[in-house]
């Protein structure tokens, strides 16, 4: 419980500097900050006024840190410049998209990664290893942005497999329920409605976008399994386990995979962060309505509210992810629960 | 210190992919330096007749743009070989400015732990909490866009990798004798923590020195490729893909070709870093 | 056929590595064997080759292995020839094993409960329920007190003496008919030594277990088995009764191991205690003739030419005449 406790007070200070960099970013913007949010498009003098007070950058600097905090705290995270709706209604409008993206892409790079690893681990220096080794290397050092792009060339321009852009076809209508299109195109009144052909279509704007985005975790989660396994197996434990006649296939799933995982998830965790980097490349290449592509534009059209508020909320849920983790972590490993 | 490098080099030579990233390395060091000499053309000279052509070996090319030529008729092949120059630098300046700052943090943390190392320790998880590419996008959306504050930004995302490992690196290295024994000679802190203890942290910097270059290859052209890093008519590799990205269907040779560059670029120095860290990392070694 | 439990005649063992074209020979033409009910004490330093020569006879030295024998069975059984499943019965099944750090030998991320039930239902066809009151009765047969809890416990909550404990109790738990001890209290404290070892004879001698103790101190040998050999760089340099052994040793290196032990040898007050000069010499840079040469005192021309045999229990051309009192 102390553990928890811990971990939590030790967020305070991250959340603390992260606003605080938040905070600061308009402030820090070169030139006035009301003219940097209206941006090129003009004001008058009156007008001037009344936005920097409801901005509240009349007051003294500490009081309006203080405002955005108790603001940020409540859910208030400004509105865009843009298109005049608030900051959070725009998050939680995208956020499903990137979720279903970086799960979908996470999901395979673990369900592919980890196996891989294993078996490059048990047959060390074959040439299976060998390849493996070398093509996550590739992997690892692959720009995405470019790598994308390739992906439509193949298999949308010459193959003419699959969609370039967007979640699903336009012409299908599906009510929202989780925001996850896989699950919604699979609700019962679309299926009695279209048949499976909604989902199908999310699937096939699904698949590149999700195959850019999972090349680098899954690169690493395979070279990752692949050395931690190999650190395992070399363990005096690993030869009991063998002096004491358990099954090959026991001595791996039991034995090793178990006290491997924990560095495994670990750089999870780290990946996690990677995601939404990718999110980033990936969403502004495959036009994927996500936070990624919506932060990006904000950056081009100088919204800075959005930039501020978004970049507050990923910082969060990443923080919160890598609690979470821990928590994982604490799970897996008794040495920590004494 | 001596022996050090020439036992680094020994062990370097034995593993294949080390010396694939050194070979690469070279050579595009050569191509950087000799780059007005071996681009045939100006890079940012316009061939106004000659928009957007195939490269030589695929039917419609012309002789003389031996990779074709850019949407605006610039001769691909020397802009590429240009890239090459700025992706180095950008590369080399990114490890010089993060591995001092992260160095000189680090060695401070380490060294003297308490508050000034809680602080440290704070802003680098900071920094470590948000995604890098994000991080560095921030940083160029409040400096503005640009080749010298996208270099600024990727390098500071990078700082906290050094200041982590040469911190972990001084807290286990200044409780060892030499550093007693020099400072009952009266060797003052600076001396100490500078001139006694790194020197002894060498290695798992060197590793990082050498995975930082390909990852501040990769961001700052990740920034080119958002439109926030070099600007035209700057030939970098990941601004040269953004401007091809709306020719992807007639013209994908000038996606193509960036890209590879790129890859080929972080590979070699990926594959020099994980040479570098096997052939350094003690408990590898035990292993083989 | 023979009545020995273990029969080892000719044992070779080489190694392949990248570097080197031609492999390693570890171990060279080790011959001995064993009775049931038998303790046998298996003496040298660090190098000698008594390890690898176990973890042959359990069948897990690794796919870089080369293991060539005349004869290597167990039961009149040949082992070499046994495929991976039935050489899965033998280990932990007829041959057991416990090892020198106990503490990393257990999986600290499994309960002992999980450990030693695991190894007894790989081989005995019992339920889960019976496995574990039988895991309990172990660790009462191996002194540990208040088993119930200890089951529940993960190795890194145990002592050294204790985990190791833990092991000869796994060990025994599928009544083995030989017990290979590694040099099982190498890792422990002093006091707790002798405990273990004692343990170790009670229970070979309680369950007529043979038991193969390698130690690389011939005073423990010496305290607990009857017979003894020592070995060095691979090779079996002398074999015998250890009381014989102990009073008479013919091999320099024997002798120089017996009179490296303090109090072993009568000598003059405050002399240095003995020591054998120089280390085991490395896998790839083995002697011409007797291994022992470079560091042997006693050494003699023809001491360097050729393979020494084995004659009298002893590899060596000019055995010792001396005594030790």
């Amino acid at each position: 419980m102390k553990f928890f406790l811990k971990k939590f007070l030790d967020l305070i200070p991250t959340l603390l500097g992260i606003s605080l960099i938040c905070f600061f970013m308009i402030r820090l913007i070169p030139g006035d900050p009301v003219l940097n949010l209206v941006g090129e498009r003009g004001v008058d003098p009156t007008r001037y006024l009344e936005m920097k007070k409801s901005l509240g950058l009349d007051l003294p600097i500490i009081e309006q840190f203080w405002h955005f905090l108790k603001a940020a705290l409540q859910g208030n995270l400004g509105t865009s410049i843009v298109s005049n709706n608030s900051v959070w209604a725009e998050f939680m409008e995208r956020f499903p998209a990137t979720v279903e993206l970086g799960m979908v892409g996470l999901f395979f790079a673990t369900l592919i990664g980890i196996p891989l690893g294993i078996y490059a681990a048990i047959k060390r220096n074959s040439f299976f290893d060998y390849f493996l080794m070398s093509t996550s290397l590739v992997g690892y050092s692959m720009p995405i942005f470019w790598w994308g792009l390739i992906l439509i060339l193949i298999f949308s321009v010459k193959l003419g497999l699959t969609p370039v852009s967007g979640r699903i076809d336009l012409t299908f209508d599906i009510p929202l329920f989780s925001g996850l299109y896989l699950i919604d195109t699979l609700q019962v009144s679309v299926i009695k409605a279209e048949g499976f052909k909604p989902f199908w279509s999310a699937i096939s704007h699904l698949i590149l976008p999700a195959t850019a985005l999972g090349t680098i975790p899954l690169a690493v989660i395979a070279r990752m399994t692949r050395s931690s396994m190999l650190e395992v197996l070399g363990e005096d434990y690993i030869r009991t386990a063998r002096a004491k006649g358990i099954k090959k296939s026991r001595i791996i799933s039991i034995h090793a995979l178990r006290n491997a995982l924990i560095p495994i998830v670990t750089t999870l965790a780290l990946l996690f962060g990677s995601i939404i980097t990718g999110a980033i490349l990936t969403e502004t290449i495959f036009s994927w309505p996500g936070i990624g592509k919506w932060i990006v534009q904000s950056i081009t059209a100088r919204d800075y509210p959005v930039i501020q508020g978004g970049v507050l909320i990923i910082s969060f849920i990443i923080i919160m992810t890598n609690i979470f983790v821990d928590i994982i972590y604490y799970f897996l490993n008794p040495k920590m629960r004494n | 210190m001596k022996i050090f490098f020439s036992e680094l080099y020994f062990e370097l030579k034995k593993n294949r992919g080390a010396m694939t990233g050194v070979i690469i390395i070279i050579l595009s060091l050569v191509i950087a330096i000799f780059a007005p000499l071996l681009a045939p053309h100006n890079p940012t000279e316009i061939f106004s007749d000659s928009l957007r052509l195939p490269p030589v070996f695929v039917s419609g090319g012309k002789p003389g743009f031996f990779f074709g030529t850019d949407d605006i008729g610039r001769d691909l092949l020397s802009r590429l070989i240009y890239g090459s120059r700025i992706s180095l630098s950008v590369g080399f300046s990114v490890v010089v400015l993060s591995l001092i700052t992260g160095t000189f943090l680090g060695v401070m943390a380490g060294f003297y732990g308490g508050l000034l190392d809680r602080i440290i320790m704070r802003l680098t998880d900071l920094i470590m909490s948000l995604p890098s590419i994000l991080f560095a996008i921030v940083i160029v959306a409040v400096l503005g866009p640009g080749i010298t504050n996208s270099i600024v930004a990727v390098s500071i995302v990078a700082v906290p990798n050094f200041i982590r490992i040469i911190r972990a690196q001084v807290m286990v290295e200044k409780n060892r004798q030499y550093v007693f024994a020099a400072k009952l000679f009266g060797a003052g802190n600076f001396r100490l923590m500078f001139v006694e203890i790194l020197p002894n942290c060498i290695a798992p910097l060197i590793v990082q020195a050498s995975l930082g270059f390909s990852d501040g290859i990769l961001n700052v052209a990740a920034l080119g490729f958002l439109g926030l890093g070099a600007q035209a008519p700057m030939s970098e590799w990941g601004t040269m893909l953004s401007d091809a990205r709306s020719y992807i269907e007639s013209s994908p040779w000038m996606v193509t070709l960036p890209g590879i560059c790129i890859l080929v670029t972080v590979l070699s120095f990926n594959l020099l870093g994980d040479g570098l860290r096997d052939a350094l990392d003690p408990r590898l070694k035990k292993q083989n | 056929m023979s009545n020995n439990l273990l029969e080892i005649k000719d044992l070779n063992i080489f190694f392949k590595s990248d570097k080197n074209p031609d492999p390693i020979h570890a171990v060279r033409d080790l011959s001995f064997s064993l009775k049931q009910g038998e303790m046998l004490g298996v003496v040298g330093e660090s190098g000698s080759g008594k390890s690898i020569t176990n973890l042959a006879l359990m069948g897990i030295l690794g796919d870089s292995a080369i293991v060539r024998a005349e004869q290597c069975s167990l039961n009149n059984r040949e082992l070499l020839n046994l495929k991976e499943h039935e050489w899965q019965k033998v280990r932990g099944g007829e041959i057991s094993m416990i090892f020198q750090d106990p503490m990393t030998a257990l999986n600290p991320f499994l309960t002992v409960e999980y450990q030693i039930v695991e190894t007894i239902l790989a081989h005995l066809n019992i339920s889960k329920g019976e496995a574990k009151n039988k895991a309990i009765e172990l660790l009462l047969q191996v002194g540990i007190t208040s088993p119930k809890d200890r089951l529940k416990s993960y190795p890194f909550e145990l002592s050294g003496g204790m985990a190791q404990r833990v092991m000869i109790a796994m060990a025994i738990s599928t009544s083995p008919k030989l017990l290979i001890a590694d040099e099982p209290t190498t890792a422990l404290d002093v006091t707790i030594q002798k405990q273990i070892l004692t343990l170790i004879k009670s229970l070979q001698e309680k369950n007529n277990m043979s038991v193969i103790l390698v130690t690389h101190d011939l005073g423990v040998v010496s305290e607990f088995s009857e017979r003894v050999q020592v070995m060095y760089a691979g090779e079996l340099v002398e074999t015998g009764r250890t009381s014989e052994i102990i009073k008479n040793p013919k091999h320099p290196y024997t002798f120089g191991l017996l009179s490296s032990r303090p109090g072993a040898v009568t000598r003059p007050a405050k002399t240095p205690l003995a020591s054998i000069p120089g280390i085991v010499p490395a896998f790839h840079q083995r002697p011409a003739g007797c291994q022992f040469n470079p560091r042997c005192i006693h050494v003699l021309e023809d001491c360097k030419l050729g393979k020494i045999p084995i004659e009298h229990f002893v590899r060596c051309l000019h055995p010792m005449k001396e005594t030790i009192v």
